[in-house]
């Protein structure tokens, strides 16, 4: 008992400093790590970036804990678990050639920002996917859209970029194999993963 | 890819005896057939049996013997076929026993053969000793009662199939005086199971051979102008990368794998760069490298989609998709003066451009109600036409380095495989007939 209640209070401290955090990176654009042609003041600007960034995670570093000793927190706990799987298990979906959010899809992303800011320890990726239809080249960019329109989201919601990994499957995953309007919706989807490095 | 299969043409190169003639049309400046005229005329030929010159000593090659004796002139007539410009002759009108007819000019009677309707005769003779198969060639002009082409060739008895396959582009080359397609390769993609591997076939869908044996999904494969190399798209754990497959070494490399995408290669044909699409900036947009993946350029810059496509044969334009009309649709940029046109404006998903190599179509899929066809049109966005109907999904079109045909795929049977067809949609017909599911078609450039 006595354990679980330090647990919560620490929860509490490193949820208020997570919040600090993120207070502190929102203001901030996404950093690039490989960027191509830059002019000279472009490149002043990454450099600065990368330095706020850097200056950051060492401060994250003092406080924080590894993503494994987090991740193991929550796997030991049933209720943190229950709420884990939910983050991984709830997609979002799209309509077709679209990678606008709907209504749905934000509220399905304010309970991800909700779990994101209660474990700022965790780094996740953003899959983003297709149905059938339409060319694989193109689809491929399609559910890069998907997965950055909710990447934003969640960065317009004051997480940090650099928690959020995107990548795109284009129509290579489906999650349905059949070729109906049914299965179409299940795969037009943006699927969220905890990164566990 | 082993090196010995892709050392094939080598090994033909020194396997070719004597010429008995040079291939040369009888009028300098006129040749047999003119395909650049739409409304030519299938030229008849007839392909008598083979002549057995000798039985075969083992009996190993007895049975080749007998084999050969079906398959050669099947391969041929199938070749002849292919291209569209002859029309074989069924050989239960001919008058003579293929078996006693004579092989070379003075030994044919030509008056006989014009008799029976026809314009050209192939004459094959050949035998196979220990394993090798030794064929002479010779095709005559039945009219004018004279040998055009005549070869004779000695090939490891496996590679019967390419040894046709150059004698039927000497007798192309002879009656059109430019080069064929039947030494092309096909590049595809073929889904397995989950996985997406990376195959090769000969033009005829016939010779299928996996390249990369790495990677779980394979995607876009892209011939280099030499056509030594395949840039490709192979999706990682980080996400999709550019590869390079070198096909005379048998390796492949990292091309680019920069933050975010890193797709849809499309080989400069004169400058030894690519153009890709990359979101290294957060946004899927059209970007040159060179062939160590350096970018060289930026190409667009736009909020949504820009995904490229195929150039232009002079190396200067570049078809691409690009959703900034709310869906996608194909424009045409001009990488001088950096000003872009859209061209496609018939349907509201217009994908996979893919120019000409003669520059004079840009053929592209067009997604609607009615499933997904293929279309063409002339750059300058006249002409449309519509080349598949009522057929399914018919996609990633990819031209012959002629311009005569387009492969595409199609899961019109409910299967997905390759097709050809004529450029402006004539004479349908499935190329591959493998277990999974055939994609992404790239067809290579001329080879010898």
């Amino acid at each position: 008992m006595r354990l679980r209640k330090s647990n919560g209070r620490i929860f509490a401290l490193l949820a208020i400093i997570g919040l600090i955090f993120v207070s502190l990176s929102c203001s901030k654009a996404p950093v690039r790590t490989t960027v191509p042609e830059l002019t000279p003041e472009e490149r002043a600007r990454i450099a600065a970036e990368e330095e706020a960034r850097r200056k950051l995670e060492a401060e994250r570093l003092k406080h924080g804990r590894s993503v494994e000793e987090s991740l193991a927190e929550l796997y030991a706990n049933k209720e943190e678990l229950k709420a884990l799987q939910e983050f991984q298990n709830e997609d979002i979906h799209f309509a077709f050639d679209s990678y606008v959010l709907s209504p749905e899809a934000q509220k399905i992303l304010d309970k991800k920002v909700a779990w994101l800011r209660k474990h700022p320890d965790i780094k996740i990726i953003i899959e983003g996917h297709c149905d059938e239809r339409g060319s694989n080249e193109y689809n491929l960019a399609l559910g890069e859209r998907r997965a950055n329109s909710a990447r934003e989201y969640l960065i317009n919601a004051g997480i940090d970029p650099d928690r959020i990994h995107i990548i795109s499957y284009g129509e290579e995953r489906p999650l349905a194999l059949g070729s109906d309007e049914a299965s179409w919706a299940i795969n037009r989807r943006a699927h969220f993963v905890v990164w566990k490095k | 890819m082993k090196k010995t299969q892709w050392n094939l043409s080598v090994t033909l190169i020194y396997a070719l005896v004597f010429i008995f003639f040079m291939t040369k049309p009888l009028f300098a400046a006129r040749y047999y057939i003119d395909i650049t005229s739409p409304y030519f005329k299938r030229i008849p030929v007839a392909i008598p049996e083979f002549k057995i010159l000798s039985k075969g000593r083992t009996l190993e090659d007895r049975a080749l013997t007998e084999k050969f004796k079906k398959n050669l002139p099947e391969v041929l007539i199938h070749d002849l076929e292919f291209c569209g410009l002859f029309r074989i002759l069924s050989p239960r009108g001919f008058l003579v026993d293929p078996q006693k007819m004579g092989v070379k000019t003075g030994e044919i009677n030509f008056k006989n053969w014009r008799i029976q309707g026809t314009d050209l005769l192939v004459r094959g003779a050949f035998h196979v000793i220990n394993n090798t198969l030794i064929l002479e060639l010779r095709l005559f002009d039945v009219v004018k009662a004279k040998m055009m082409v005549g070869r004779a060739y000695e090939a490891p008895s496996e590679d019967f199939r390419s040894v046709i396959h150059r004698f039927s582009q000497e007798i192309y080359k002879a009656l059109t005086g430019k080069p064929g397609i039947f030494l092309t390769k096909i590049a595809f993609v073929n889904k397995i199971g989950k996985k997406k591997h990376l195959f090769i076939c000969d033009f005829d869908g016939e010779n299928v051979q996996q390249i990369i044996k790495k990677g779980e999904t394979i995607l876009s494969p892209e011939w280099s102008p030499d056509g030594k190399k395949l840039a490709y798209v192979s999706i990682e754990d980080m996400g999709p990368a550019l590869f390079m497959a070198d096909l005379e070494q048998g390796t492949a490399r990292r091309l680019c794998s920069y933050r975010g995408l890193n797709i849809a290669p499309a080989w400069n044909p004169k400058k030894n760069l690519l153009a890709v699409t990359l979101s290294v900036h957060g946004n899927p947009e059209i970007y040159t490298i060179d062939l160590n993946g350096r970018v060289q350029k930026r190409l667009t810059k736009f909020w949504g989609i820009d995904v490229a496509g195929s150039w232009s044969p002079d190396g200067r334009y570049l078809a691409f998709v690009s959703n900034s009309p709310g869906n996608p649709q194909i424009y045409i940029l001009d990488t001088e003066t950096m000003e872009k046109r859209r061209l496609t404006f018939s349907g509201n998903y217009n994908t996979d451009p893919s120019w000409s190599p003669t520059g004079e179509w840009i053929a592209y899929a067009s997604l609607s109600r009615d499933g997904t066809n293929i279309f063409r049109i002339k750059p300058d966005g006249t002409d449309l036409q519509q080349l598949t109907a009522n057929s399914g999904r018919n996609e990633h079109p990819s031209w012959s380095p002629d311009g005569r045909m387009i492969v595409f795929s199609s899961n019109r049977t409910g299967k997905q495989r390759l097709w050809v067809m004529f450029a402006d949609g004539g004479q349908q017909k499935q190329l591959t007939f493998l277990s999974g599911s055939q994609s992404d078609p790239a067809w290579s450039p001329f080879m010898d």
